[in-house]
């Protein structure tokens, strides 16, 4: 009686436990999905709220706050007027830093902070491309130091780079070789879990491909 | 097993307190608006700590079910609104609640305090001007006054340095960087010769020129202060070299993880340059200067910084004039300067418990002139320390309470061969000041300042007043009223006296509209003048004046791609009764009707921007010796600007050329009089054109989108 009253509590117990992690990988699994397939600010207003929730839920996760930082990103990027944009992006980098507090040092949430960063640039660059470009180089350059091996940081380089203007010490020669970089590490790259961020494959190759015509 | 029932019963137990995990599902739904009614598509609504929750659809409607029990928090987000939570009780019944969302204060939809202020922010998201706008400004060659000269207010004055706005001379206007007044903002000059400012445009993140009715925490200016806020900790360690048409300078910025620095130095001559551009004044030695400056910022905590600033420079020059008293015209007066400067500024910010802010600055400065004119010597040394500490606290949302206290101690000493005089001051204010929002779109700005001079042995209480409404969120108007006291020139204040603090009472009214691609701007203002300084038939300071005007700003950056321009207009009325006049008359620092233009291209593919600038100001008054008035010609000025973005073996640079008076315009500024009012000269420019040629060159890691 005893052993089955102790065995009863113990399935209860880990059941519920079990529950709870795998409602978070399943959770976030779903919405990783959602985000990569959407296409219009409703649907990335849908993962980021969704996202929102999880970090809500389990306050000591980095991975839903940087995804929610992603997709208010995204939804910036759909915005068609400047205040607009820049509110999405300041949303963004609030969430960014927030999710560093999680995580410290950290390669891919500096990654995403520069990405971020460099947004908000484009909006203005004549006047914010002094003090925040220097910003935004930094922050890539962290990222590298912090893992040598993540893609993501040179894809985000190598764009900047492609962006910038050749009189700023820009263009697509000089973003060439530091794509080819970011191409042969997405080729050898395995995130370290089913939700670690693993984007941006797709877009190094074909902005490789740009800039070799 | 021997309990078989037991046992069975237990395991239906079991089963059963599995299945209550699986069934009392309870329904949430409602709706979400804002607080002018629309809906909210897209907000979080979500049952704080679990993961249970949706996004409002289309139409603002909202559903989802839950297994969650008991009381529970409801609790909505969307970005511009603040959150709202509701507590909810679950038990399986169905629950609807509607929820209206309320608006976050932004710069878009919160009202400022506009009235007598241009601001240059890069911080802020809508601004009239960029500090980037004020370096790029023909005709200015990078000097920042040469810039605010194209903003309304500001009168176009080319025969001594200063800011004469709206009917005010240059003794007017004080120039404040982090909090402290700057005693020597220009480089010593001799007369008929304007000087530049010491300090240059890149230094400073933040410019806010006022042309009235500022806050309670500065004084001692009855016309305008410009407040210049310095940069902060610098991004990258970087070198720069500058080579120009008049000298060159070295500087070297470093960056550890919490602390910058940055050294410069700079050595200018204007001989060579003279030696190919002809000069309209007689140079016995032209122009030279050596300098300087140390800058240091350390953060303290997260949000505490530690800056530091030092500059030394010594300048010196020789002229020669023509003697209007010898009827021959062949007697000069040779006039020489040799200038030592050094300012030093240390201050201090920190933000604590998110609620209150402490700023402390403090500067020491020193600044020797020795002047020979013929045989007489005059030596000019002033010494001053200023010292402040401002409190603010935040007042719940957006209410803003600022108090503090300033100490300043000028020490001038002066003499004019044998004949000696000092004049020792203590100067101390306190202040007090908040910024009440009764609602986002109305806001008031209540404050007081109490002053005291030890020379003048005299009190003085300021109230200062502001409103603004904003009618929408492109459109607001503002006012703005205030006693502005200051002391008179210190040369006429012997001890003891029955002198006070000159008075100056603003009444502004404004209405702008800034958007991010267009702003307009018009401000009418009355300016009541009293106690100004008389020196004939006594001293005292029972003079007074008046000055009444409108200045209209209109900025376009979008109509013209690439194109960025920006038109402004001033009228000013105004007549006063001081120093030696003897009776109201016009002054000499005011045109009645003054009009600018300053346009900017970009030439993309080339990379090179092109700027021009076209003052125009009708005649100045002038008097003889006698006080006969008579009006100059009308002002005409057109400059050129260009710069190339390029790079030297793979290093940023900048190319800059600019040309003045490009139209060769001869302007005739003023006049000098012979003490009989027989003979008189014009006073024009220095020079009928002016060139300017530099090269800066930035070293360092590769730079990204710099202009």
């Amino acid at each position: 009686m005893k052993k089955l009253f102790i065995a009863a509590i113990m399935l209860i117990t880990s059941n519920v436990f079990a529950q709870e992690n795998k409602k978070f990988i399943k959770s976030m699994e779903t919405n990783i999905q959602l985000l990569d397939s959407a296409q219009t600010i409703e649907q990335f207003q849908n993962a980021a709220n969704a996202f929102e929730r999880i970090s809500n839920a389990e306050k000591k996760e980095w991975l839903p706050v940087y995804y929610n930082a992603y997709a208010n990103l995204m939804i910036g990027m759909n915005q068609t007027e400047n205040a607009k944009k820049d509110e999405y992006y300041d949303k963004a980098e609030a969430l960014i830093n927030q999710a560093d507090g999680i995580a410290k040092d950290n390669s891919e949430i500096f990654a995403m902070h520069s990405w971020i960063v460099a947004m908000k640039i484009s909006i203005d660059p004549m006047n914010r491309g002094m003090q925040l470009g220097m910003q935004s180089g930094m922050l890539s350059e962290t990222a590298m130091k912090l893992d040598a091996e993540n893609p993501r940081p040179y894809l985000l380089k190598g764009l900047n780079t492609m962006y910038t203007p050749e009189q700023f010490g820009g263009g697509k020669e000089k973003a060439l070789p530091i794509l080819e970089q970011a191409v042969e590490k997405f080729a050898k790259f395995k995130p370290l879990s089913s939700i670690m961020p693993k984007w941006g494959e797709a877009k190094a190759k074909s902005a490789l491909e740009e800039c070799k015509n | 097993m021997k309990s078989d029932p037991l046992h069975k019963i237990f395991l239906t137990l079991i089963l059963m307190g599995e299945l209550c995990f699986v069934n009392a599902q309870t329904k949430i739904s409602g709706n979400v608006k804002d607080a002018k009614g629309q809906i909210v598509p897209g907000a979080n609504i979500f049952l704080k700590d679990t993961y249970d929750g949706t996004s409002s659809d289309n139409n603002g409607n909202f559903s989802f079910t839950t297994a969650e029990k008991g009381e529970q928090i409801l609790s909505v987000s969307f970005i511009g609104f603040e959150n709202a939570e509701r507590k909810v009780e679950l038990k399986g019944v169905p629950v609807e609640i509607n929820f209206v969302l309320k608006e976050k204060a932004s710069e878009l939809n919160t009202v400022t305090i506009s009235a007598g202020a241009f601001e240059a922010s890069d911080e802020k998201k809508m601004v009239m001007l960029r500090p980037l706008d004020i370096v790029t400004t023909a005709g200015a060659a990078g000097d920042i006054y040469g810039a605010i000269q194209t903003l309304p207010g500001a009168q176009a004055i080319g025969e001594t340095q200063g800011l004469f706005v709206r009917g005010g001379d240059a003794s007017e206007s004080k120039t404040i960087i982090d909090g402290v007044v700057v005693a020597n903002p220009y480089y010593s000059s001799v007369p008929d010769v304007p000087q530049r400012g010491r300090f240059s445009p890149f230094l400073f993140k933040g410019t806010n020129f006022s042309t009235g009715g500022y806050s309670a925490q500065y004084g001692q200016a009855m016309s305008s202060a410009l407040i210049l806020e310095s940069q902060d900790i610098t991004q990258k360690t970087v070198s720069g070299i500058s080579l120009m048409s008049v000298g060159g300078g070295l500087s070297h910025d470093h960056r550890w993880k919490n602390t910058s620095a940055g050294i410069y130095g700079n050595y200018i001559n204007l001989r060579p340059y003279f030696s190919v551009a002809p000069q309209l004044r007689d140079w016995s030695s032209p122009p030279q200067s050596a300098g300087g400056s140390f800058i240091f910022r350390q953060k303290i905590s997260k949000t505490g910084l530690l800056k530091f600033f030092a500059n030394y420079s010594y300048n010196d020059l020789a002229l020669s004039y023509a003697n209007l008293d010898d009827s021959t015209g062949l007697d000069r007066t040779e006039f020489s300067l040799k200038n030592n400067n050094f300012f030093s500024n240390v201050s201090y910010k920190e933000i604590i418990k998110n609620k209150w802010t402490v700023f402390a600055s403090a500067s020491y400065s020193k600044n020797i002139d020795n002047i020979y004119l013929d045989h007489d010597k005059i030596h000019s040394e002033t010494e001053f320390t200023h010292e402040r500490i401002t409190l603010t606290r935040n007042l719940g949302e957006l209410t803003i309470v600022r108090f503090g206290g300033e100490l300043q101690q000028p020490l001038y000493k002066n003499a004019f061969n044998q004949y000696a005089y000092e004049r020792d001051e203590l100067y101390e204010a306190g202040y007090a000041e908040a910024d009440i929002y009764i609602t986002k779109k109305l806001v008031s700005r209540l404050g007081t300042r109490l002053e005291h001079s030890k020379l003048l042995d005299k009190y003085n209480i300021a109230p200062r007043a502001s409103l603004a409404y904003k009618v929408s969120s492109n459109n607001q108007f503002s006012f703005a009223y205030g006693d502005f006291f200051q002391l008179p020139e210190e040369r006429y204040i012997n001890t003891p006296n029955n002198l006070g603090f000159e008075k100056a009472t603003h009444y502004i009214l404004n209405f702008q509209h800034l958007d991010d691609k267009r702003t307009f701007r018009i401000e009418g203002y009355y300016k009541d003048y009293k106690h100004l300084l008389k020196i004939i038939p006594d001293t005292n300071t029972n003079g007074a004046g008046f000055a009444e005007g409108i200045d209209i700003f209109w900025r376009d950056k979008k109509t013209i791609k690439y194109g960025d321009y920006w038109i402004s207009y001033s009228f000013l009325d105004t007549k006063r009764n001081y120093m030696d006049y003897p009776e109201s008359l016009i002054p000499t620092f005011a045109s009645k009707h003054t009009f600018s233009v300053v346009f900017k291209y970009f030439f993309p593919k080339p990379s090179i921007s092109a700027g021009l600038t076209y003052v125009f100001a009708t005649g100045r008054t002038y008097y003889t010796p006698q006080f006969d008035a008579d009006k100059t010609k009308n002002y005409n000025n057109l400059s050129f600007t260009f710069n190339k973005l390029t790079s030297i073996r793979k290093h940023f640079t900048v190319i800059v050329a600019s040309v003045g008076n490009v139209l060769g315009f001869k302007n005739v500024y003023t006049y000098n009089y012979s003490s009989d009012g027989k003979r008189k000269e014009e006073v024009g420019a220095t020079a009928l054109r002016s060139f300017f040629v530099a090269v800066f060159i930035s070293i360092g890691e590769e730079r990204n989108d710099e202009e």
